[in-house]
């Protein structure tokens, strides 16, 4: 997992780098969102994990769909503000229906929830993940913006730890090349000291780490905590920049507040899986990490 | 012998131009006849069975890291068939798989089978068998149809041994089957992790079926 983290940053560094060689705001744009999105699927590319084409199942309906989807709406917000937010509610109120498609939750005569609960369902996520975009995409500073960069790639990772110990080996693990593009931008970002197109790779960012939590919470048994802790983890990074003071107590302010959340996630599904693995017959004590290193 | 007008009114009104109808033409339509009625006899002869879950089981085991072999199954079935002695062919047969049931004695593992890295239960709920034909074989039935497995559907060819019917309990007709087969899991998508957990998926089953009335 190690070579698909380093793999996507350094593939989404020298993208961002070339891409930043370009004066034109829209080129700048485009090159950080391709930057994102060939870390990510270079990592994956690594991880052996590619998605299916048609997409069978949600995380490829994450990886064909709704990453590309909100790729094109920050490429979209180059041409206006206005087109932007469109395209990014378009996106926001339509990841949730891609990603829970053609499951038990929504389809078939024994669906687990009712039109009315699914309506409930899909209008608070897409309030959630507006809110949360609008929230990252916010802050002006480039320093601000790299550390929300780098504070929704740390959060990416810590997803994957828990979704892994949720049940899901292989979905957790697409936390790694995410949080390795987002990271690699963030590095491209700091050595450039520009913020061109950083607002791209913060949206296409918080996209796919609410992506990675719902399908982790839905279709495995990532909890409901956790999964708000994970999704709020990046977003309580961002309350030190609502007020003014010092810039170092300020980036302090947003490591901790970022970095709480994450570990409590990570504990208390390292608590259970461990619960889990204790109990008779449970198993050899083989790690997830084992297995999916098995025969490599 | 030439028959004239031998024929209802109705058939006059509808077919004027056979109201000439001689011995030799008419063999023909009463062989054709008899043996369209023998058919439906046949087919109302078909036995119709509900599946019993209780008296019925559907085990696989697949490979662990190549050492040793995990056995599972699937606690939840149904589905149904209706079987002809007298017409083998037209046998049916349609058997489901709650994926949400499957049961290794391991609860952590089970939640892991259900995840998408193999089964992904809520997305694909049911591991289900139809078949389109079957013939008469040696004990039993080989019967041709699908697999739906992980959302895709492979066509696949099983024989079924069995079909004797025995009274049990007293007033309920009830036969059963038992069989095998062995897939790819890959060949239906489930392509992850492919080496812990082997590829080979041997699934041995056996059901009982009570007839409906």
């Amino acid at each position: 997992m190690g070579e698909a983290f380093i793999a996507a940053m350094v593939l989404a560094l020298i993208v961002s780098l070339l891409s930043s060689r370009s004066s034109r705001a829209g080129v700048t744009r485009a090159g950080e969102v391709l930057a994102v999105l060939a870390g990510i699927f270079g990592g994956l590319w690594v991880l052996g994990f590619l998605p299916h084409v048609p997409p069978r199942e949600a995380m490829d309906r994450l990886l064909v769909i709704v990453l590309p989807a909100a790729a094109a709406a920050e490429v979209a917000a180059a041409a206006s503000a206005r087109t932007g937010w469109a395209a990014r509610v378009t996106v926001a109120v339509l990841a949730a229906p891609v990603l829970l498609h053609g499951s038990t939750y929504v389809t078939g005569s024994s669906r687990t929830w009712s039109l009315g609960a699914t309506l409930l369902v899909f209008a608070a996520l897409a309030v959630v993940l507006t809110a949360a975009w609008a929230t990252v995409v916010r802050p002006k500073s480039r320093t601000a913006k790299t550390f929300i960069l780098l504070s929704i790639s740390g959060t990416a990772l810590g997803a994957a730890v828990v979704i892994m110990m949720s049940g899901y080996a292989t979905g957790g693990q697409i936390g790694v090349p995410l949080g390795g593009a987002l990271g690699g931008v963030a590095i491209g970002c700091f050595l450039l000291r520009q913020t061109a197109g950083t607002d791209a790779a913060l949206g296409v960012g918080i996209v796919g780490l609410f992506g990675l939590l719902v399908v982790g919470r839905l279709f495995a048994e990532l909890t409901t905590l956790n999964a708000i802790l994970l999704f709020a983890a990046p977003l309580c990074g961002n309350l030190p920049l609502l007020v003014p003071g010092h810039s170092r107590f300020r980036l302090t302010l947003i490591a901790l507040l970022t970095a709480a959340p994450v570990v409590i996630a990570v504990m208390t599904a390292h608590q259970k899986f461990a619960a889990d693995s204790a109990r008779p017959a449970a198993g050899s004590g083989a790690s997830v990490e084992d297995y999916i290193n098995f025969g490599k | 012998m030439r028959l004239v007008d031998d024929v209802s009114p109705e058939r006059s009104f509808l077919e004027p131009e056979t109201q000439e109808i001689t011995m030799n033409s008419l063999k023909p339509r009463l062989v054709l006849t008899m043996l369209a009625l023998a058919v439906l006899a046949g087919a109302a002869r078909a036995d119709e069975y509900a599946l019993d879950a209780a008296h019925s089981a559907a085990v696989f085991r697949v490979s662990h890291i190549g050492l040793s072999w995990t056995y599972g199954r699937f606690d939840t079935l149904s589905g149904g068939f209706s079987v002809d002695p007298q017409n083998p062919t037209s046998a049916a047969f349609e058997l489901s798989a709650k994926v949400d049931s499957v049961d290794t004695g391991n609860a952590q593992r089970d939640q892991h089978l259900k995840s998408p890295d193999f089964f992904d239960a809520k997305q694909f709920p049911t591991v289900t068998f139809k078949s389109t034909s079957a013939k008469a074989v040696d004990g039993g039935y080989e019967v041709a149809g699908t697999l739906t497995l992980h959302g895709a559907t492979k066509p696949l060819t099983i024989t079924l041994k069995g079909g004797r019917t025995v009274e049990f309990p007293r007033g309920v007709s009830r036969t059963g089957f038992s069989g095998e087969f062995t897939v790819k899991r890959t060949d239906f998508g489930m392509d992850k992790m492919v080496g812990p957990a082997g590829d080979d998926i041997n699934v041995q089953f056996s059901f009982e079926g009570t007839k409906k009335k």
